[in-house]
């Protein structure tokens, strides 16, 4: 079979039949993946781990009262192969997370971007990014996750 | 109109990349690991009514069981999209590694396929497979798996029973390999239930996958919240 061949029956029956993606630990069935939120408080656990990673944060509101957000993000291998530093977030660490909201339970959202603990921002490339990459043969290049310094840092 | 050029824009894009074509792929190219690109799933699986009834029957919070670090089915490792796999031909045998929960298959290429050893020695639930080549593809017959669930993420339940017999056909061709899945259950389906995959070659190396039951149900806390 030649590639022009596979890539036309891909396509054509990826049009024809989309995959079906409902599964309960979907991220595009249990995360509303539009305008991010965002949330602000300090990190009490850190879970690099497959297949999801997670983050506990602690977030106050305005009485100053606590309540926990779990945050997921992709699984630790696909962070690694990405060159994620696992070590981007510590326990301790007061961060500001764009998640998007779960769409079935409050304080649960998905990774999008963060503003670190030195006040410097991080955004996820993501895996379909990643898998673009390898299928076109290029160098995978996570622009945008690379760390933008705070505004008006010193570099 | 404007969403068929929307939609065409892609395919030209797909054709052009298409146009530095390798040459048809040879059995050499089936080494190496291999990277998640897309699936096709039947809209209509042609379930029997006892099919029909135990897709109904499907609860994710008990039937999946990759939740207890248990693998499904290879159809269904298969729908994973980021952890890769990697294939070996050995000669007599052929390896096949799945990064997803470190689910590691030997599948011989010469022998009896009801007596064939369980092609992952750790999970004899995921059956016993003998393979063999056709022209530049390896076949891959697989029986004796374990009645349940084939499917708990391309298509969410998706029945099997102990007498499925399914037939995967791989078929490199250079950079690029597609698995052609065909599942025989007349039990639950009325007719061969097909999926396909595509995948690409990635340069990495299979890592540990390291399941555990705190990491695989990640929807504990969903679930606990929703009182179930």
């Amino acid at each position: 079979m030649k590639l022009r061949d596979f890539v036309l029956l891909s396509a054509s029956a990826a049009l024809l039949t989309p995959l079906v993606a409902v599964a309960h630990h979907s991220v595009a069935i249990n995360f509303e993946r539009g305008e991010p939120i965002e949330i602000r408080g300090t990190v009490k656990e850190v879970h690099m781990r497959n297949p999801h990673s997670q983050y506990v944060v602690a977030v106050p509101d305005a009485d100053g009262a606590i309540t926990e957000w779990l945050v997921e993000w992709s699984d630790r291998n696909s962070l690694v192969r990405r060159g994620v530093d696992l070590d981007l977030i510590k326990p301790g660490d007061t961060i500001t997370l764009a998640l998007w909201p779960s769409q079935r339970l409050p304080h649960v959202g998905y990774f999008v971007q963060a503003v670190l603990a030195d006040g410097s921002i991080y955004r996820d490339c993501g895996f379909v990014q990643y898998r673009e990459a390898v299928a076109n043969s290029t160098k995978f290049r996570c622009e945008e996750g690379a760390r933008e310094a705070a505004q008006g840092a010193t570099p | 109109m404007n969403a068929l050029l929307r939609m065409s824009v892609p395919l030209m894009a797909a054709c052009a990349f298409a146009d530095d074509a390798l040459g048809a792929g040879t059995r050499a190219d089936l080494d190496g690991v291999w990277l998640f690109y897309s699936a096709q799933v039947p809209k209509d699986p042609g379930l029997t009514p006892a099919g029909q009834q135990k897709l109904e029957q499907y609860d994710p919070l008990r039937d999946d069981t990759d939740t207890v670090c248990k693998p499904v089915t290879f159809t269904n490792i298969m729908h994973t999209p980021s952890p890769p796999i990697e294939i070996r031909q050995r000669g007599d045998h052929v390896e096949i590694n799945y990064e997803f929960m470190d689910v590691h298959r030997r599948v011989l290429l010469r022998g009896e396929l009801a007596s064939a050893p369980y092609t992952v020695a750790d999970y004899p639930h995921m059956g016993r497979s003998l393979g063999r080549y056709e022209n530049e593809a390896l076949v891959v017959d697989t029986v004796d798996v374990e009645a349940g669930y084939l499917d708990t993420l391309g298509f969410p339940g998706l029945p099997q029973s102990a007498d499925m017999r399914t037939e995967e056909r791989f078929i490199p061709d250079g950079d690029r390999l597609k698995v052609i899945v065909t599942h025989h259950d007349s039990v639950y389906y009325t007719k061969p239930m097909v999926m396909t995959y595509d995948f690409v070659r990635v340069d990495t190396e299979i890592m540990e996958w390291g399941c555990t039951l705190e990491g695989a149900n990640y929807d504990k806390r969903l679930d606990a919240a929703e009182g179930k």
